[in-house]
């Protein structure tokens, strides 16, 4: 793939600092350049108009978004595909439920233990409020932001593919190995 | 949870205003619409803790410009402030448990400049009494009553009311030296703070910092022997940033926030020089290994280090922002959003700002606009109850746009 761009779409600057810090490094050899565009605050016809031009360009680009209250990912990409119609599916990630299952599967017991945080055995159910109220539990006052640099500072790839079904599906279609 | 409600009449460009504040508030507002006037109010009040009532006058220029100049002479402002603390009567076997402070004073004001008189000024103290089990860890048991300590000023006389039938003794609410009858006349309640019991009060109302940083002073070499809170206009950050690197843990923290904002910042040190002052350097990626004095440094490193500060590393539960967004480049206003969503756990939050960018990422329920009515009195609303924001909104026109095309206000 030399001498093509990546364009990563995601919702927001949590799932920025994880697709930089723990994801983008396993792309850089393929591209020329990898660009984020952070989606979530705009408008649909502008999200439109990216695709377009990237795909006029034959560039690479990646979808990333949270299954949130989806009953199933088929059903999210559905919806996510009713916006932005000119998607194309293969594209699209599906993080389950959201980015912070993925930054805390990253984590066995002992680099949780590190951290002061109790990591579930899998994390394929974790939302932002669970995700706020493990870390909260052992660390009241501190910052969320910094707790999230802490956790990626110690991610494991291999790990977090055993507690994240969603993380395993991405990881292994993108054949990163840590 | 911070001030929630804050009803202030006739303080400046305001005539009435009643607004439920958030953990985190965004103020936006055109020119002139009265900003500055609003954040004046929490200035004020904090200026009377620090300086006293007579220089909290003085320092708003004196009591014909601290009030509306076409309403009548009396200035009225209200504090409702909800309370998650109490104290433990041992002897009694009873728990104290705050539940709320309504803080409210009025001042008659004359013509002449420092021609004032306190009106009105007074202090009720919500709380729940429980029975004390000190047999499994000093837990609260059965709860045994509520009710409402009343504090009055009039002239230098303190008033007190309260229910003694749930065994709370007038001890308990004022020390037992301060004389009721003898108390300083032109002080008000919130003047007296550290000798009366007000919880929570004395931490805010002294505490309050309102940042506007100057970011050609951050970058001067400062002295020594200056400060270690971080001054308004961050001119200090020197020093601070200093005693925060002499401690690992809060470096480590400083560093992870700074360099997730902005990548290429490797390394910050503080240089001591021969005159005894500090200077700020930065290690860039660009830089390879060479320190770059603070004087070579970007604007928005200089501010966004001084917001870090600011948010994360000072004692302070409420602040407020004057414009932060400046000197930073539009890409990084979601991650200087997110930082303020964040430290908003913590500590409640106003920032004041032009820029859409920033209204583009706040959460909508926590945009406050400034404008003005009909009568060019300063008023305060919130685009999310406005009926015809929602239909635009609706209709995927962004509230960033909105307030460019001034379509927020009415």
């Amino acid at each position: 793939m030399g001498g093509k761009n990546l364009y990563v779409f995601i919702e927001g600057p949590d799932d920025e600092r994880f697709f930089k810090d723990i994801i983008i490094p396993y792309f850089e050899s393929e591209y020329c350049f990898i660009k984020i565009i952070k989606y979530a605050r705009k408008k649909e016809n502008q999200v439109r108009d990216f695709i377009r031009a990237i795909d006029k360009k034959r560039d690479d680009y990646l979808f990333v978004s949270d299954m949130n209250n989806s009953p199933c990912i088929s059903k999210r990409k559905k919806k996510i595909l009713s916006k932005f119609s000119n998607l194309a599916q293969d594209k699209i990630i599906i993080v389950i439920r959201e980015i912070e299952s993925w930054y805390l599967a990253g984590l066995d017991a002992q680099k949780g233990k590190k951290l002061k945080i109790k990591v579930p055995r899998y994390t394929n159910d974790i939302h932002k409020e669970k995700f706020e109220s493990i870390l909260s539990k052992k660390n009241p006052n501190e910052s969320m932001k910094n707790l999230k640099i802490e956790i990626l500072k110690m991610f494991s790839i291999e790990i977090a593919k055993k507690k994240n079904r969603s993380f395993r599906y991405f990881a292994e279609k993108f054949s990163i190995v840590e | 949870m911070g001030i929630k409600r804050l009803k202030v009449s006739n303080f400046k460009s305001f005539k009435n205003i009643d607004v439920e504040l958030k953990d985190l508030n965004i103020i936006i507002g055109a020119n002139a619409s009265g900003k500055s006037n609003f954040i004046e109010i929490f200035r004020f009040l904090r200026d009377i803790t620090l300086h006293g009532l007579k220089n909290a006058v003085s320092m708003q220029g004196g009591g014909e410009y601290l009030k509306n100049i076409r309403l009548s002479d009396e200035i009225s402002i209200e504090i409702n402030y909800p309370l998650k603390t109490g104290r433990i009567f041992r002897e009694k076997k009873q728990i104290q448990e705050f539940s709320n402070i309504e803080y409210s004073f009025i001042l008659k004001v004359g013509k002449g400049t420092m021609e004032y008189f306190v009106k009105k000024d007074s202090c009720k103290l919500h709380y729940n009494l429980y029975k004390l089990r000190a047999e499994i860890g000093l837990r609260k048991g059965e709860q045994i009553g509520n009710d409402i300590v009343e504090m009055k000023k009039h002239g230098s006389r303190l008033s007190l009311k309260w229910n003694k039938n749930l065994g709370i003794k007038e001890e308990d609410i004022i020390p037992p030296f301060i004389e009721k009858e003898k108390l300083p006349a032109p002080k008000l309640l919130i003047e007296l703070i550290p000798y009366l019991f007000i919880p929570v009060l004395i931490e805010i109302f002294p505490n309050i910092a309102i940042y506007d940083f100057d970011t050609k002073l951050t970058k001067k070499a400062y002295p020594i022997t200056g400060k270690n809170d971080l001054e308004e206009n961050a001119e200090n950050l020197a020093i601070v940033l200093k005693n925060i690197f002499d401690d690992r843990k809060k470096k480590t923290k400083f560093m992870n926030l700074m360099k997730d904002i902005l990548p290429f910042v490797k390394s910050l040190k503080i240089e001591k020089s021969q005159d005894k002052s500090l200077l700020l350097k930065l290690k860039e990626t660009y830089s390879r290994e060479k320190f770059l004095p603070a004087f070579l440094m970007s604007d928005g490193t200089m501010s966004i280090a001084a917001i870090i500060v600011a948010l994360y590393f000072e004692n302070r539960p409420f602040i407020i922002f004057e414009e932060p967004e400046r000197n930073i480049h539009p890409s990084l206003i979601a991650q200087l959003m997110e930082m303020l969503k964040d430290a908003s756990q913590n500590k409640q939050i106003i920032v004041t700002t032009h820029n859409p960018e920033l209204i583009k990422y706040a959460d909508l329920e926590n945009i406050f606009l400034v404008s003005r009515d009909k009568e060019s009195f300063s008023t305060i609303t919130k685009p999310k109850d406005n009926k015809r924001v929602q239909n635009f909104l609706k209709h995927e026109i962004g509230i960033d746009e909105l307030y460019i095309e001034n379509l927020l206000e009415g």
